[in-house]
């Protein structure tokens, strides 16, 4: 299996799981199109992580920062 | 001479009985049928409907009934306000028949301020799918320069104001989708605080970020507008029940007392703004130094942590709005419209909730930053409307320049503040502190009568 090959059956799946279910080859034209903007989508949400992060408990709730001190919650990286 | 007029000088007029609703009307009709072939700014257009209600506008007028500075004021209303047995399609083949049975609560307030409404405007499809060729109808053209985009969504609405084809018009902003046409087409726009102006029966994009608001030529007609719009709708669970002041009489010819902010990082030298818009801000702030203002220098976060949390905001509650549409036809929709929206399916849950996270946090160190200004200015767009051939598919939203206020719920103005070598509008935008449109509005206007840009026109060969 190839990366692309791989992309695409993940790529898929995920679509399938989110109820969009297209014939394989509009699935993969579809793919085509955004994958450079499912890219921009993923690393904003690791800059919304990280600057959660930094924000500290300042962004918390309180159940929020229970999980902070506590250690649970991930570190936002 | 009609073709230059404000909504405040028309009002004058028709409030002295020296310029008949009719002959306004009829002014409007006929720039429409001279140009918006071209323009393709109207999806859809009553002219017999607009010269009846012009009609008993002038004879509720002429019997001393006088409703104030929109009677008898052509306008026309972006194609996502619902309008009561007039059809409304949001620019999209899936509501190509769809005719609602009431009006959007703006469309009413403006209908009872005596407003004519003379058509349906042309949007992104949904507020968002633009511009896009696969549609029913064409994306409106820019009418400073007819191979130019108009920004969007409120795209129909910033040609029609800029060509003069109405007086005023409604649009909606989720990410900058009143304020982008509003600087690439030349004119005046604002989006008013979240909860400020009712969003009922305004076809939704993203539940938390969508606001309405006016678009005009000038700062004062956007005034005159936002006053009939603003108010409490119980209908709408985001209304905010706040009084609304009186938004002209606050308006002022000079800034004293005034304290701007100035976001540089924002559009600084060596960002992506253009040359030209940068040199176009700056002759701006100077401007505003003169009128009185104290200019200081705000440090907010990057843009892109607003762009990030407002894009996984909106691309997440777009597609709670289309998911069943887009699972059901998927075809129907634009090829635009649904590479966008289908991005939101990627999302999980905990990316929207860290999203609404961030959104309190930026909103809190925004309103520390803003503690001692009235109001800041920044750049609304990296330069002039882009050629439509030049657009990529997909908007550069990690650059935003508009999304910090939907983030935030701030008031946003975009008004020009020069033309660029090739004859295109620049402009700049001046947000305030949340429901101080009157302060926002003040600065604005008080900039634009200080300088001649809203005297120019385009050109249209008329």
């Amino acid at each position: 299996m190839t990366e692309g090959d791989r992309r695409l059956t993940e790529f898929t799946l995920l679509a399938r799981h989110a109820g969009l279910d297209l014939a394989p080859e509009a699935m993969a034209a579809l793919l085509a199109e955004i994958e450079p903007s499912l890219a921009a989508l993923l690393r904003m949400t690791r800059r919304v992580r990280t600057r959660l992060a930094a924000a500290g408990e300042a962004g918390g709730e309180p159940a929020h920062l229970f999980a902070v001190r506590a250690g649970v919650e991930e570190s936002g990286a | 001479m009609l073709d230059a007029l404000t909504v405040a000088d028309a009002a004058r007029r028709v409030a002295r009985r020296e310029l008949s609703p009719v002959e306004l009307t009829r002014h409007c009709l006929a720039r429409i049928e001279a140009v918006d072939d071209r323009l393709k700014s109207f999806l859809l257009l009553r002219p017999e409907a607009a010269l009846a209600a012009a009609a008993a506008a002038e004879r509720e007028i002429m019997h001393g009934r006088y409703r104030g500075p929109l009677h008898g004021i052509p306008i026309a209303h972006k194609d996502i306000f619902c309008t009561a047995g007039i059809r409304t399609t949001a620019h999209s083949r899936l509501l190509a028949d769809f005719v609602p049975t009431e009006d959007a609560t703006v469309v009413r307030r403006l209908d009872e301020a005596g407003a004519i409404m003379l058509g349906k405007l042309a949007t992104h499809e949904f507020a968002i799918g633009g511009p896009s060729f696969d549609l029913p109808w064409p994306p409106p053209r820019n009418p400073w320069n007819t191979a130019h985009f108009t920004g969007g969504s409120s795209s129909g609405t910033g040609a029609a104001v800029a060509a003069g084809l109405v007086l005023g018009g409604s649009g909606s902003d989720t990410g900058g989708s009143i304020r982008l046409p509003a600087a690439y087409c030349g004119v005046s726009g604002l989006k008013p605080t979240y909860g400020r102006v009712s969003r009922h029966g305004v076809l939704p994009l993203a539940y938390s970020l969508d606001h309405a608001g006016p678009l005009a030529w000038t700062v004062e007609d956007c005034a005159i507008l936002l006053q009939a719009m603003a108010g409490h709708d119980p209908r709408d669970p985001a209304s905010a029940e706040l009084p609304v002041p009186d938004y002209r009489a606050g308006l002022r010819d000079d800034l004293r007392g005034v304290r701007i902010g100035v976001a540089r990082q924002f559009f600084a030298a060596g960002s992506h703004v253009s040359a030209e818009a940068l040199a176009a801000i700056d002759a701006a702030l100077s401007v505003m130094a003169g009128l009185g203002a104290e200019l200081r220098e705000l440090r907010l976060a990057p843009p892109e942590d607003y762009g990030a949390c407002g894009w996984i905001i909106l691309f997440s509650e777009a597609w709670s709005v289309h998911e069943r549409g887009l699972r059901a036809r998927f075809f129907d929709y634009g090829r635009i419209m649904r590479n966008r929206v289908s991005l939101g399916a990627f999302l999980s849950s905990a990316d929207y909730l860290q999203a609404v996270r961030l959104r309190r946090v930026l909103i809190g160190e925004m309103r520390a930053a803003m503690a001692d200004v009235d109001v800041l200015v920044t750049a609304v767009t990296p330069g002039p409307a882009p050629a439509l051939d030049d657009l990529p598919s997909f908007a550069s939203f990690e650059r935003p320049m508009t999304m910090p206020f939907n983030v935030t719920g701030q008031p946003a103005l975009a008004l020009r503040c020069g033309f660029s070598a090739d004859g295109l509008p620049l402009s700049f935008q001046i947000a305030g502190k949340p429901f101080d449109e009157a302060t926002v509005l003040r600065v604005g206007h008080a900039y634009e009568r200080a300088t001649e840009w809203h005297r120019q026109r385009p050109k249209l060969g008329l």
